[in-house]
């Protein structure tokens, strides 16, 4: 029967190979059996503590051997994992505690003395007493060794919620998706199967675990019996230097993260390199430019690099086989196994090739909703359409809010968000049209493209981060009417230094957009 | 030609000009959140106009870019090589 629960995945891994390294952090790495052993430790301290099964438990901890340790002693213990950034300010912090209404807390004195904790009884912490008082806490080390091991099973079920995930918030306040162990262990078992992973790869988790995407990374390795570097991305030219060293065979990354490797004046790609060991790239999180793509097939030309789509309701949606990579560099493939996608017009039927749509997705990997919020939930899940009127409270579909369209060989293209089209200029403009022309210009690196009003008219402006300096708003703006259709060439170009970015690392659209309309108020 | 305490200065300004903090001597500069990868290139472009340097790309690193000592150090380093 198992595994039907994720810290099966963990536990069965043991059972095969104790003595296997699951973890490294830097000089740190945890075994198999180690992680296990202290996970059911810290289970035993939930215990004690008196969790409720089903209580939401904050972990507040940095990437780290700690925080791996405190989600699958959760889980062992029934508990709810919630996991917050500790990048987040004090803000977003305070109401992801409040809204998702969490009474304990993992993590460690460093980050306690700033957050608010009003509401916290129990606290775990790793290392010394803080400045903060909680009415119960245990303060241990990574070992746990205070604790013996949870003897006892909690029983629970596949559907149980096994973590709710705060979305980076680029509009409004972090909203939580309730994610079940089904979700989670599918998710495990569908991208282990269409990117091909295997027990002895050595995967590196550059990006943040409360992000489904870094998340999933994790739950592919202890599935696998795999071996995961956490790793704290800052330098483009260490990081190769660490794929490199540590003979990483798998790489989940984000187009931030690409766009900063090709950094002319960030990272050196003249030094040859030995890359033969990545066999596994994947992208999600934002559409890569073709230029990038490219540049991506050149620096690792033996790697299978597989282009993804997914938002964080249904985890995954697409992805484009690696052998089409070079024939079709802009598009999000096809639907990953066990999942359904189709794309619908705003008559609700399905879309005719090259007619632009949503993309609705059915199939294993959808949530259970938000958090708190019925009124979201209902807008988003959605009872599924082509069930007929009677029927179609039999199953939930997922309306992504994403605007998309299929070629007649049934690949997909993403156009845009759905709420962000442009209408300018007599044309429906998608800002990711504009963006992907305006960083095939030479010396542009990201760009962020919306409408902005003027005179009763809404025009295109264009924010821009540069690798060459002498480019200018004119410039910029020639070579646009150069190579583009008057309705594409911004009418505003407002060159910045960088981009805010979420807490996931993704470029904050929502914030570049809103801080200078306000700023120009 | 800049002593090391006047590089170290500058720096120093810098942060407190844009962050309203300037980081202690050894000071993580990641760790205490002076610097991202994505906050890197415009603090390159600070660094090669005020010390009137050109920072070569394999010299961007996290070693060279942990501490305050560590950028002096580079700078001190490119402006030598002048």
């Amino acid at each position: 029967m198992r595994p039907y629960l994720i810290h099966h995945l963990l536990e069965e891994s043991t059972e095969k190979n104790p003595q296997k390294t699951c973890l490294v952090e830097g000089a740190r790495s945890l075994t198999y059996q180690e992680l296990t052993e202290r996970s059911k430790r810290f289970a035993q301290a939930l215990m004690d503590l008196g969790i409720q099964k089903g209580e939401h438990i904050g972990i507040l901890l940095d990437k780290s051997l700690e925080q791996v340790i405190a989600m699958f002693g959760t889980w062992m213990a029934g508990g709810v994992v919630v996991l917050i950034n500790p990048i987040l300010n004090t803000e977003q912090i305070a109401h992801i505690l409040f809204d998702c209404e969490i009474q304990t807390l993992v993590s460690d004195a460093a980050k306690l003395s700033s957050s608010p904790f009003e509401k916290i009884r129990n606290a775990i912490i790793f290392g010394e007493k803080g400045e903060v008082a909680f009415e119960h806490a245990f303060y241990i080390d990574s070992t746990v060794s205070a604790f013996s091991p949870l003897q006892k099973e909690v029983r629970q079920v596949s559907d149980d919620t096994s973590h709710i995930i705060y979305t980076s918030g680029s509009t409004g306040l972090p909203k939580g998706i309730v994610v079940s162990h089904r979700n989670a262990i599918d998710g495990a078992f569908i991208v282990c199967d269409y990117t091909g992973l295997c027990a002895e790869d050595r995967i590196i988790g550059v990006l943040p675990l409360n992000f489904d995407y870094g998340f999933n990374q994790l739950m592919n390795t202890v599935y696998l019996g795999a071996t995961f570097f956490l790793y704290d991305f800052f330098m483009p030219n260490d990081l190769l230097h660490f794929l490199e060293k540590e003979r990483i065979s798998v790489f989940a990354g984000i187009p931030p993260i690409w766009s900063k490797l090709f950094h002319p004046k960030l990272c050196d790609l003249s030094k040859p390199r030995d890359f033969s060991a990545l066999r596994v790239l994947t992208n999600s999180g934002g559409k890569v430019p073709v230029p990038i793509v490219q540049g991506l097939r050149k620096l690792f030309p033996h790697t299978r690099i597989f282009l993804m789509y997914g938002l964080t309701e249904a985890f995954r949606s697409t992805y484009l086989d690696p052998s089409e990579i070079d024939q079709r560099p802009d598009s999000i493939g096809k639907a990953i196994p066990n999942v359904e996608v189709f794309v619908i017009n705003s008559e609700g039927k399905e879309c005719g090739p090259h007619e632009e749509g949503e993309l609705v997705h059915r199939g294993a990997l959808i949530t259970k909703g938000y958090w708190n919020n019925p009124e979201k939930t209902k807008e988003v899940f959605r009872p599924n359409p082509f069930l007929g009127p009677e029927n179609q409270h039999l199953e939930t579909v997922v309306f992504s809010g994403d605007i998309v369209k299929k070629d007649e060989e049934g690949f997909l293209y993403y156009v845009g968000r759905k709420d962000a089209m442009i209408k300018t200029k007599g044309y429906r403009v998608s800002p990711t049209e504009v963006e992907e022309a305006l960083v095939r210009i030479q010396g542009v690196s990201e760009c962020v493209a919306c409408g902005y009003e003027s005179d009763g008219e809404i025009l295109l402006r264009v924010f821009l981060t540069v690798s060459d300096g002498s480019l200018t708003r004119e410039k910029i703006i020639g070579e646009c009417k150069k190579r583009l259709p008057f309705y594409l060439v911004p009418d505003d170009v407002v060159i910045l230094s960088q981009f805010p970015l979420t807490a996931n690392g993704k470029i904050d659209r929502t914030r570049v957009i809103e801080e200078y309309a306000r700023a120009q108020q | 030609m800049m002593t090391r305490e006047e590089i170290k200065n500058a720096i120093k300004t810098h942060f407190q000009n844009t962050m309203g903090r300037n980081p202690k001597e050894s000071e993580s500069l990641f760790e205490k959140g002076f610097l991202d990868s994505f906050g890197v290139v415009e603090f390159l472009g600070f660094l090669e106009s005020q010390f009137g340097v050109s920072i070569p790309v394999e010299e961007i690193t996290e070693s060279n870019f942990s501490t305050l000592d560590a950028v002096t150090d580079l700078i001190e380093k490119q402006m030598e090589r002048k």
